[in-house]
């Protein structure tokens, strides 16, 4: 018992010596931004590091910052919600002109950004917005809308099916917001071109590309006249593609949203039908504009949407540096 | 002089914290030690260490749980879910629901000698398939004012969590050295064979670990839904491993018999400040895995290491008796009774 008082006395002692030399207030030793220095503090709590959109999405912010006297401090939670919402508190502490979030789930970073908010920070949601209720924390959302990539699909659809035929859809996360929107933009699609394709089956592979490869060969075991399949994002579209091919049914076209690499090389290639590509770059280009808006006191608008383009083998050469 | 360095040496998990908090002091100066970040760190600090305090119960019993993480998750979607009955409520059902699953457990463990390890990675994929179909695979949000004070709120400078869980590690502290069922847990851990001769009640000792650990696993779920205000599919994924190696920087074993909730409570700490030291120096996740890998692989062969030397010398200086191994230690910490 007396050396475990001993020691506890002397691990106080060595912690209140630490703290001893610590600041009370964060702004005290930094840069200050509020004292309006012309350095563009923004930071950056993205999802994951390892998605491709954010490498795209940083690739933009990157190539932006150049362009004015920006700092972009970067963090990556590795698609845990508690990590962001921790990062974001971190973020706040260090008082920077923006801070932009991608969220992990739409609910869970809310009481952080609103604490956030309310110290003084602006704040922009990028690719991912938060809910509802949440929205009157941010400034503006830069994304793409999932209605528009849905929609362009649903054309694409329409016109290479020449308006009839099934199609069946590989969703992602059932209930999240892009899947539902992605969904409603290709049935509206079809509805305006008078289309008499069916949708013979919906079927979630929550964004991976190894289940969408086992549900669509499922969906074309069960219905043996699908003749396209619309994979929600591209990883499920490219493992549609392959379940197609497995099954040596020809004549199927499958269809996808992003613009990745492979997609584009695929479409190039004449086996991937089409794809929506998202410009993910442009949107990491516009947050920063954004951000420069903000700081120098300019009205932003509620929502800055990136434009969505439809692309086939025909347009494919247009297309292609932009595919990521 | 040499007395305060011995007092030290047993503390590896006191002395991991404050080395790696002044290591990160002086190379990031006020990034690290500002109000804001030191507040934050102790909030997320605050909120898994009622989970970490469980595994470590549960270690010293001679068991381990992996499914802590699922239990954790599903706690948190209950008090959210069942709000609309009151917040009291909800909060009960979350408990209640922990002492449940810590139940399964310890049975599992207990009567139907089950392995633990097997046994509780059965519950985790149980009670993790339950809260997604609770959910309905995405997150639920907080309806009740105020719910947030609790895992988000601070009284002063200070996360009112940190002062839920200090307490709550006090009381474990005090469960553990000064009551009888503290003492047997440690026996159950060090040598249960040992532990039933003289009388333990082993089984109902092991399933009293698991219930409480299930139930701490729910009080971080609480903690964490009340910061979140809300509850999301991906709450307490990979916090199984996490919790096992803060438990056993801790001071507690794979093998049992040693450890206790002050000592998990700064292993803990020393993780979470390692995690946000390697934050702010902008160090990827990758990087960050593979050293709080390094961490635990470095105090456990240095533990190992002392409590070797310590046995060795032991044995030499004080001849054993029968009694010495009956009789519990007043001094948990240095492994159990010898096998005789």
């Amino acid at each position: 018992m007396q050396r475990q008082v001993k020691a506890a006395t002397l691990a106080a002692l060595m912690v209140t010596v630490a703290l001893a030399g610590c600041t009370q207030s964060p702004a005290d030793d930094q840069p200050d931004a509020s004292t309006g220095s012309e350095v563009l503090t923004m930071c950056v709590v993205h999802n994951f590091a390892d998605s491709v959109s954010v490498t795209a999405m940083v690739k933009g912010m990157n190539a932006e910052a150049s362009h004015y006297d920006a700092e972009i401090t970067y963090f990556d939670p590795a698609n845990d919600p508690q990590k962001q919402a921790s990062m974001i508190a971190d973020c706040a502490s260090r008082q920077p002109d923006v801070l932009v979030v991608n969220a992990v789930d739409p609910e869970a970073v809310i009481p952080d950004m609103k604490r956030a908010s309310e110290a003084g920070i602006k704040i922009l949601t990028i690719n991912a917005d938060v809910a509802e209720d949440g929205q009157q924390y941010r400034m503006s959302f830069i994304g793409s809308d999932s209605f528009t990539q849905g929609y362009a699909v649903g054309s694409m659809i329409a016109e290479g099916l020449n308006n009839e035929g099934n199609l069946a859809i590989v969703g992602g996360n059932p209930g999240q917001t892009d899947s539902v929107n992605r969904t409603e933009g290709v049935k509206a699609a079809l509805a305006d071109n008078n289309s008499k394709i069916k949708i013979v089956a919906e079927q979630s592979a929550n964004w991976s590309q190894d289940k969408a490869l086992t549900v669509t060969t499922d969906l074309l075991t069960r219905f043996p006249d699908i003749d396209a399949v619309f994979g929600q994002d591209d990883p499920m579209a490219m493992g549609a593609l392959l379940a197609v091919k497995n099954s040596g049914k020809t004549g199927i076209k499958v269809y996808g949203v992003n613009g990745n690499k492979e997609a584009c090389a695929s479409i190039k290639d004449g086996e991937l039908a089409g794809t929506a590509l998202q410009m993910s770059e442009l949107l990491g280009v516009s947050a920063v504009r954004a951000a420069f808006d903000l700081k120098v006191g300019r009205l932003v608008p509620d929502k800055i949407l990136a434009p969505t383009a439809a692309v086939t083998m025909d347009n494919i050469t247009k297309w292609e540096p932009q595919c990521w | 002089m040499k007395s305060i360095l011995s007092a030290l040496g047993h503390q590896t998990a006191l002395l991991t914290f404050l080395g790696l908090f002044l290591t990160f002091a002086i190379f990031l100066g006020s990034d690290f030690t500002s109000l804001g970040n030191l507040s934050n760190v102790t909030r997320t600090l605050a909120i898994t260490a009622p989970l970490v305090m469980g595994q470590a119960i549960v270690l010293i019993s001679g068991g381990i749980d992996i499914s802590v993480g699922a239990t954790m998750a599903m706690a948190a979607a209950l008090s959210i879910g069942l709000q609309h009955y009151g917040a009291v409520v909800s909060v009960g059902a979350a408990i209640a629901f922990g002492a449940l699953v810590g139940a399964a457990n310890g049975l599992l463990v207990a009567k139907a000698k089950i392995v633990a390890f097997i046994a509780t990675v059965g519950t985790m994929s149980i009670v993790r398939g339950m809260m997604l179909v609770y959910t309905d695979e995405g997150s639920i949000s907080n309806t009740v004012p105020g719910f947030g004070f609790w895992g988000g709120g601070s009284v002063g400078p200070i996360p009112v969590p940190f002062i839920l869980s200090v307490s709550l590690m006090l009381v474990l502290w005090w469960l553990l050295r000064y009551f009888k069922i503290g003492r047997e847990m440690y026996a159950v851990g060090g040598n249960k064979e040992t532990a039933y001769l003289a009388g333990v009640a082993v089984e109902r000792v092991q399933v009293t670990a698991f219930v409480w650990c299930g139930m701490l696993a729910s009080v971080s779920g609480v903690l964490l839904a009340s910061r979140l205000e809300s509850a999301t599919p991906q709450i307490g994924v990979n916090l199984e491993l996490f919790s096992i190696a803060a438990a056993v920087i801790g001071g507690a074993s794979i093998l049992g018999g040693r450890g206790g909730a002050v000592g998990a409570f700064f292993g803990l700490a020393a993780l979470v400040i390692l995690t946000n030291g390697m934050n702010l120096l902008g160090i990827t996740t990758y990087y960050q895995l593979a050293t709080n890998a390094v961490l635990l692989i470095v105090v456990v062969v240095l533990d190992a290491l002392r409590s070797n030397r310590a046995k060795r010398q032991s044995l030499r200086l004080s001849p054993r008796t029968v009694e010495d191994e009956l009789t519990p230690k007043r001094e948990p910490g240095l492994g159990g009774p010898h096998p005789l």
